[in-house]
C-alpha cells in the first residue's frame, strides 16, 4: 500500500509542480522567420518540420518548452534560394540539422509573458527570450482533445550564431515567430 | 574601405592575386622554396576577409582550413628532405584520404550500408588523388601554378554556382593566388613552389570540392573533369618556345576541364541566380 502512494505521487508530482504535460502538435506548430531583404522588403521563411513537448500551470502561470526544429525544412517559397540556406553559407543543415529551444524560466500571466531559455543554432548557444503574446488552452472543438497553443515572438542577431553570410547586406537581425500547439499527454 | 574589403570578389579575387604576387616577389629572394610560401600568406589572408579565423563550433569549412595550414607545414617538411621518399605519393594520397575522412564523417557516419561506402569511398579517393597528383608537380613551376589556376577555379566556380558561396570564394582564391604566380613567371622571375604550395593546393581542392557535394548541393559529377587536371601537366611542352607560349600551351591542356567541370555545374543547377 505504501508503495503503492508512493509510486502514485511519483507519478501526480510532475503535474503539480510544472503544470499539464503536452506533446507538441507539428501539424500546428511552425517557426517562422524575419529578416531583412537587402533593406527593400522584410523577407519572411518558415520551418516546415518541428516536434517537442511542453508543460504549463495556469493557476501558477509557469511552465517550460523545448521545440527541435527540423533544419532542413526551411522553407521561403524559393527552391533555389531554400538550397542556398542549407549550404554551408547559412544553417550548415548536414552538419547541423537541428535548431533546439529549452526553456529555462517562464512567466506566463493573463494569456501573455515571457519564456527565457536558450536557442542552439549552428551547434551555437545563446540565452533568447520568448514574448508571449498569447496562450490558449481548452477542449479541441472537432478532435475533444485538450489542446494549449501560444503565439510568441523572439529576436536574435544571426551573426551571434556564425551565419554571417551576405552581411550586413542581408539583415543580421532576424525575428523569430513560433505558432504552437500541444496535445495534452 | 569596408564596404570594398567586404566585396566577395575582392576578398577571393583581388587580394590573394595581389598579395601571392608580392610575396612571392618578396620570398624569392630568401631562396630555396620559401617563395612557394607566398601561397600561404596570400590563401589566409583571403580566408580573414571571406570566412574570419574563427575555430568553434568545429565546422566542416573550418576544418578544412585548418588542414591547409597542416597541408603547408608538410609541404615544408618535405621540401627540406634532400632525398624525397619514392613512395611519397603513397603518403600524399594517404594524408588526402585522412583529411577528407576527417571533414565528411559527420555526415558520412550518418549513412546506413551501401551509402556509407558509396559516400566515403569515392571522396576519399577523390582527395587522395588531388593531392598526390598535385604534390608531385613541386619542381615544375610552371606545370604547378597552371594546375592550381585550372584546379582552383574549377572547384571554385562550380562550388559558388551549385552549392556554397563560402566555399565557392575558397576555391577561388586559389586559382587567384596561382593567377598571381603565373604572372611573375611569365616575367621570367625565378619563382619556386615546391610542396609547401602544391600539396595544399591539391589537398584544399579536393576537399572543398567534396564539401560542396557532401554540405551543399554540388552535383558530384560537376568534379570528374578536375580529376584529369594534373595529369594534363605531363603532357610535353615546347621547351625552345617562350614562356608566354608554353604557359599557353598548358592553359590549353587544362583549362577546357576547368569549363567543362563549370558548365556541367551550370546546366545541372540553372544558374547561380540564388533568391538574393
Amino acid at each position: 500500500m505504501r508503495k503503492l502512494v508512493i509510486t502514485a505521487a511519483l507519478m501526480v508530482l510532475p503535474f503539480t509542480a510544472f503544470g499539464a504535460s503536452y506533446t507538441i502538435d507539428p501539424g500546428h506548430t511552425y517557426p517562422h522567420f524575419k529578416i531583412s531583404h537587402l533593406g527593400f522588403s522584410t523577407m519572411l521563411g518558415r520551418f516546415n518540420k518541428s516536434e517537442g513537448k511542453m508543460t504549463f500551470d495556469e493557476a501558477k502561470g509557469t511552465g517550460s518548452v523545448e521545440i527541435t526544429i527540423d533544419a532542413n525544412s526551411v522553407d521561403t517559397a524559393h527552391e533555389k534560394r531554400d538550397k542556398h540556406l542549407r549550404s554551408p553559407d547559412f544553417l550548415n543543415t548536414a552538419e547541423f540539422p537541428t535548431i533546439t529551444f529549452k526553456s529555462t524560466k517562464a512567466s506566463l500571466k493573463g494569456g501573455k509573458g515571457t519564456v527565457d531559455g536558450n536557442i542552439t543554432i549552428m551547434g551555437v548557444t545563446k540565452p533568447i527570450t520568448l514574448n508571449v503574446t498569447h496562450i490558449k488552452c481548452g477542449v479541441h472543438p472537432f478532435n475533444k482533445k485538450n489542446v494549449c497553443g501560444f503565439d510568441a515572438t523572439a529576436k536574435l542577431k544571426r551573426s551571434e550564431f556564425g551565419v554571417k553570410y551576405g552581411l550586413p547586406a542581408i539583415g543580421d537581425d532576424m525575428e523569430l515567430i513560433f505558432e504552437v500547439e500541444a496535445v495534452k499527454n | 574601405m569596408n564596404d570594398l574589403l567586404a566585396n566577395p570578389a575582392i576578398q577571393s579575387g583581388i587580394i590573394p592575386f595581389l598579395v601571392a604576387m608580392l610575396a612571392a616577389w618578396g620570398l624569392r629572394r630568401l631562396g630555396w622554396f620559401w617563395s612557394g610560401l607566398g601561397f600561404a600568406i596570400a590563401y589566409y589572408v583571403s580566408v580573414y576577409f571571406a570566412a574570419g579565423f574563427q575555430f568553434t563550433p568545429l565546422t566542416s569549412t573550418r576544418k578544412i582550413l585548418i588542414l591547409g595550414i597542416i597541408a603547408i607545414v608538410l609541404g615544408l617538411a618535405v621540401d627540406s628532405l634532400k632525398q624525397k621518399p619514392v613512395f611519397l605519393p603513397v603518403i600524399m594520397f594517404i594524408i588526402g584520404t585522412a583529411a577528407m575522412s576527417w571533414v565528411i564523417w559527420p555526415v558520412a557516419a550518418r549513412q546506413e550500408g551501401g551509402d556509407f561506402w558509396i559516400m566515403l569511398l569515392p571522396s576519399l579517393a577523390y582527395a587522395g588523388w588531388l593531392a598526390a597528383s598535385s604534390e608531385s608537380l613541386r619542381n615544375k613551376p610552371d606545370e604547378g601554378a597552371m594546375v592550381a589556376v585550372a584546379l582552383g577555379l574549377g572547384t571554385g566556380i562550380s562550388a559558388l554556382l551549385g552549392a556554397s558561396a563560402l566555399l565557392g570564394q575558397l576555391g577561388i582564391a586559389i586559382g587567384a593566388i596561382a593567377g598571381g604566380y603565373l604572372v611573375l613567371l611569365l616575367i621570367k622571375q625565378d619563382i619556386h613552389i615546391g610542396s609547401n604550395f602544391m600539396l595544399p593546393v591539391g589537398l584544399l581542392s579536393g576537399l572543398l570540392g567534396i564539401a560542396a557535394v557532401v554540405y551543399a548541393s554540388l552535383p558530384w559529377y560537376s568534379l570528374l573533369p578536375l580529376l584529369i587536371i594534373p595529369a594534363m601537366a605531363y603532357l610535353p611542352v615546347t621547351s625552345g618556345s617562350s614562356k608566354f607560349k608554353q604557359l599557353l600551351m598548358l592553359a590549353l591542356y587544362t583549362i577546357p576541364f576547368t569549363i567543362i567541370s563549370i558548365v556541367i555545374t551550370w546546366m545541372s543547377t540553372g544558374s547561380s541566380e540564388s533568391g538574393y
